[in-house]
């Protein structure tokens, strides 16, 4: 019974995870059943695939590296000074974690685009008659997207690490005759490393699979690997060439995932971690005073401003605010056959991520349970030596998903889902299924630090006392898990709102999700179509803001790793 | 014979045994100590009579009922762990409560007895305190106070005052004998503090690399090391190889020695414990026999006593000498033993 539940996360993993990468794989190598090199040898043999690799990569690199430039010291005010405000601070400033890329995309837009919020002023201001912000289409609004966007998990890790380091450790250096800056040096930023390359790893990964910021932002001159397979397979029907890409993207985001995994493992060994309390300062001087202004800026104006921008952008016409743009999404002008009422897609998107936020939570409940199984006792050496192994690996193993693109998975669903043993390409449950495959990995680094976290010495005690294993569970290990368990659920809901890589392939027509129909009213002229989508995403903001608020209400301390 | 073990064994790597071959036996209402460093085997011998570790062979009886393979929940046995293992999600009352929830007592009965435990223990106005606010002093007792109330018939403790600090430490230990004993309770106590030991135990069970070293009464224990394990772990240090000369008579690196203690056949090899009590100073001048001369290399001032450690040719010996003597280091000693002081390991 407890095998067949186990078994579960790794049959759906398997089912709708592995076999629709294996057959990207044989569609790479053997499209007509024998192997056959030509869409590989075309993928190494032309320069544009080179260079979108090429592209993909650098400008994940800087994005990494401006994220970390802007969140170390980001992170040092958080976890150095105490100051009114800095709790909700610190909470706002994770917000951009859960925003789908399409509301930051059109954030960005609405900020800096052509007919956006600064250009509309200065123009007006100077009576100019072109935008002065020529940022449209160019890599500038890439890496500020991706600044935006990853900045928060960057000083989210960090900051929790550095706080938890505590100022002994400095302090005991500056009395051994260190000086503050030699202190940093020699001690802090050793034991800071691995948080720090296990943010920046994360971050890259992020920004190398990167799809809607690239694809709304950066016009038809950029394309990542993710937006490349997108093209591929989406607009040219390409699907050999969309297939090696995949699979040159998953065997990178497979290293890097192994990579990251590696250096979390790295964060735990402080052992003494300090209360965070006990090791924030006051702000005492100009020095102290200027360090912590101007990191709020710099969070001012790269968090609050776009946001700030796509709610103004939204209500505000040729005339002035309006609610026009709200109004006329309810308004099939057209006739369009394709016309679906925003209401409908916030209902669709609403009952999906319900869907895949129970799946979720149930498979990602399971996994953590398989993944902190001790080895039973008293099995041979090679058993429990395998048995360690598989449970070492099952860990990444259900990361993967996180680290493989979207797309990837979409175009993986397009072309196994379509025929027995799995038609499901025309079933509605083929979006909730990819939604909870996306949103699983979070419910199990909710879960899975709090299942550790509990004692082996209380599940013994509960026994000796004599609960039975499912009291055991029922009145020690559930009670303490609960909380955990919410916030890795609210963070699937949130996931599954926000999703659009895969969703963009798999929704059917008549049934787009909040992100999906964003995108459709992009893909149309005009303002009104363009104020439509700012629209959408305004209230797709909303949902996930009010799902963000949530978590942090049930969040303990800093629960959740990732 | 309320608890027996027949050798139980149990390896965690094939490599290194952490229990092996233990045959003990507990009488009723008795509080036998499992003493010995760390890695000796002592918790995992523990574990395995809880029910929480399976033995790689061998079996546990209690009551004459063989329950080797009776999980934990079903042995009615108490424990009380190193940390304690509070629930942090319940209060005090809860915690003490839960033993006797999951015995289906009524909530009347129930209410009674974590009332009657938690005055045993004396925490009477703690019931609906937070764990986790308690002093470590607060967290043991609960954890007493829950791993007694449902009537346990066999309690263990590993370590149960090992996260505490000396000072509380020395409190506890009378507390802790005095309720056992007032109770009744027939206790497994592991612990690696000798102190600990003689101060809770009828018996002490030593333990080294797995294996048992000694069983005995505290006092014997201490009067009579069987090994120079169990004499080096209490804390003597000077063991002397040697050979039999003559009966009573040892040849060892500083001489000749008489001793009271029975000896074996001429020639064979033994190990003598020279009590740090065992020498008196001889005034310079006087001629003796048994006399041990040496150099003094340290002297520390411990309020009833001196400690002199002296250099004896290569070995070194620590003697407590009545602190009447003015000693410094680098002085030279005449010291005579006492053949009663001096046994054969």
């Amino acid at each position: 019974m407890k095998r067949l539940l186990y078994s579960l996360p790794i049959l759906f993993l398997a089912l709708f995870y592995f076999y629709p990468l294996a057959a990207i794989l044989r569609l790479s190598f053997a499209p007509q059943g024998a192997i056959d090199w030509a869409a590989l040898r075309e993928l190494v043999g032309t320069d544009y695939y080179l260079q979108t690799l090429w592209f993909t990569t650098w400008q994940a690199a800087v994005s990494t590296l401006l994220v970390l430039l802007l969140a170390l010291p980001g992170a040092y005010v958080f976890a150095r000074y105490r100051f009114r405000g800095k709790q909700t601070l610190q909470t706002i400033s994770t917000l951009p974690f859960v925003l789908p890329t399409v509301v930051v995309a059109n954030a960005f837009t609405a900020l800096l685009g052509p007919n956006g919020l600064l250009n509309g002023w200065l123009m007006r201001w100077f009576h100019l008659a072109e935008p002065p912000i020529q940022l449209q289409f160019t890599i500038w609004m890439i890496l500020l997207a991706h600044v935006f966007y990853n900045y928060s998990v960057a000083l989210r890790i960090i900051t929790t690490f550095w706080q938890n380091l505590g100022d002994r450790l400095p302090q005991a250096a500056n009395m051994l005759g260190a000086s503050p800056w030699r202190a940093f040096w020699t001690i802090t930023w050793p034991l800071l490393r691995p948080a720090v390359l296990a943010a920046a790893l994360l971050v890259f990964i992020f920004c190398f699979t990167s799809f809607g910021v690239v694809l709304i932002l950066g016009g038809p001159q950029f394309a990542t690997l993710e937006v490349e397979i997108y093209r591929q397979a989406a607009n040219l029907f390409n699907l050999p060439v969309a297939a090696a890409l995949s699979l040159l993207q998953i065997v990178f985001t497979f290293v890097l995932m192994a990579l990251y995994t590696r250096s979390q493992a790295n964060m735990i060994r402080p052992l003494t971690l300090q209360s965070a309390r006990h090791t924030a300062k006051p702000i005492q001087n100009g020095r102290d005073r200027l360090i912590v202004t101007v990191n709020l800026g710099v969070m001012l104006v790269l968090l609050a401003l776009p946001l700030s921008a796509l709610l103004l952008r939204s209500i505000s016409g040729q005339q002035g605010l309006t609610l026009r743009f709200y109004r006329e999404l309810f308004i099939n002008r057209q006739g369009s056959l394709f016309f679906v009422p925003p209401g409908t897609a916030v209902f669709n998107s609403m009952t999906f991520a319900l869907v895949a936020m129970s799946m979720a939570v149930a498979l990602g409940l399971l996994a953590a349970l398989m993944l902190t199984q001790k080895p039973k006792a008293g099995d041979g050496k090679l058993q429990t030596k395998l048995q360690s192994l598989i449970a070492n690996s099952l860990d990444p193993l259900f990361m993967l998903p996180l680290a493989t693109s979207a797309v990837t998975l979409g175009f993986g669903y397009i072309i196994t889902m379509n025929k027995p043993p799995l038609n499901l390409r025309s079933s509605l449950a083929l979006v909730p299924i990819a939604h909870t495959l996306v949103a699983t990995p979070f419910v199990i680094r909710s879960v899975l630090p709090a299942m550790r976290s509990i004692r082996p010495s209380l599940r013994e005690a509960a026994a000796i006392l004599g609960a039975n294993p499912r009291q055991v569970w029922w009145h020690v290990e559930w009670p303490l898990l609960r909380r955990a368990l919410l916030v890795g659920a609210v963070f699937a809901f949130t996931v599954s709102m926000g999703e659009f890589g895969a969703t963009v392939f798999i929704a059917r027509p008549q049934t787009p999700t909040l992100p999906v129909a964003i995108y459709r009213f992009l893909g149309q002229p005009g303002a009104l179509n363009y104020g439509q989508a700012l629209a959408m995403s305004s209230l797709l903001l909303l949902v996930c803001a009010v799902g963000f608020v949530a978590i942090e209400r049930f969040r303990l301390g800093t629960e959740g790793e990732f | 014979m309320l608890l027996e073990t027949r050798t139980l064994t149990k390896a965690y790597t094939p490599e290194t045994t952490a229990v092996s071959g233990v045959s003990l036996h507990i009488a009723a209402g008795e509080i036998v100590c499992l003493l010995g460093p760390s890695g000796c085997g002592k918790t995992t011998l523990l574990r395995m009579i809880a029910g929480l570790t399976r033995p790689d062979s061998g079996t546990v009886w209690f009551e004459g009922q063989e329950i080797t393979a009776v999980p934990p929940h079903l042995r009615d046995f108490g424990m009380m762990f190193q940390d304690f293992a509070l629930f942090p999600h319940k209060n005090v009352f809860a915690n003490v409560a839960f033993g006797l929830e999951m015995h289906g007592w009524s909530r009347a009965r129930i209410a009674a007895r974590v009332a009657e435990m938690l005055a045993l223990v004396d925490l009477a106005d703690f019931a609906q305190r937070d764990v986790t606010q308690l002093s470590g002093g607060e967290q043991q007792r609960v954890a007493l106070a829950r791993s007694l109330a449902p009537g346990p018939r066999l309690l263990m403790l590993d370590e149960p005052l090992g996260a505490l600090d000396r000072a509380l430490r020395e409190r506890l230990m009378l507390d802790l004998r005095q309720i056992l004993q007032r109770v009744g309770v027939t206790a497994v106590y592991v612990t690696h503090d000798q102190t600990e030991a003689f101060a809770i135990a009828d018996r002490i069970v030593v333990m080294n690399g797995g294996q048992i070293e000694q069983i005995a009464t505290p006092q014997a224990l201490y009067a009579r090391p069987a090994t120079p394990f169990v004499a080096r772990f209490l804390g003597f240090h000077n063991l002397l190889a040697g050979v039999v000369a003559a009966p009573g008579v040892v040849e060892t690196a500083v001489g000749q020695l008489r001793i009271d203690d029975e000896t074996p056949a001429v020639g064979t090899a033994v190990t003598l414990l020279l009590r740090p009590e065992a020498a008196a100073i001889v005034a310079s001048g006087a001629k003796q026999e048994a006399g041990l001369q040496g150099t003094v290399t340290a002297v520390s001032f411990r309020g009833r006593y001196l400690q002199v450690w002296l250099a004896v040719a290569a070995t070194r010996l620590m003697f407590e000498l009545p602190i009447t003597y003015d000693l410094h280091p680098g002085q030279t000693l005449t010291l005579a033993l006492s053949p009663k002081s001096i046994l054969i390991l």
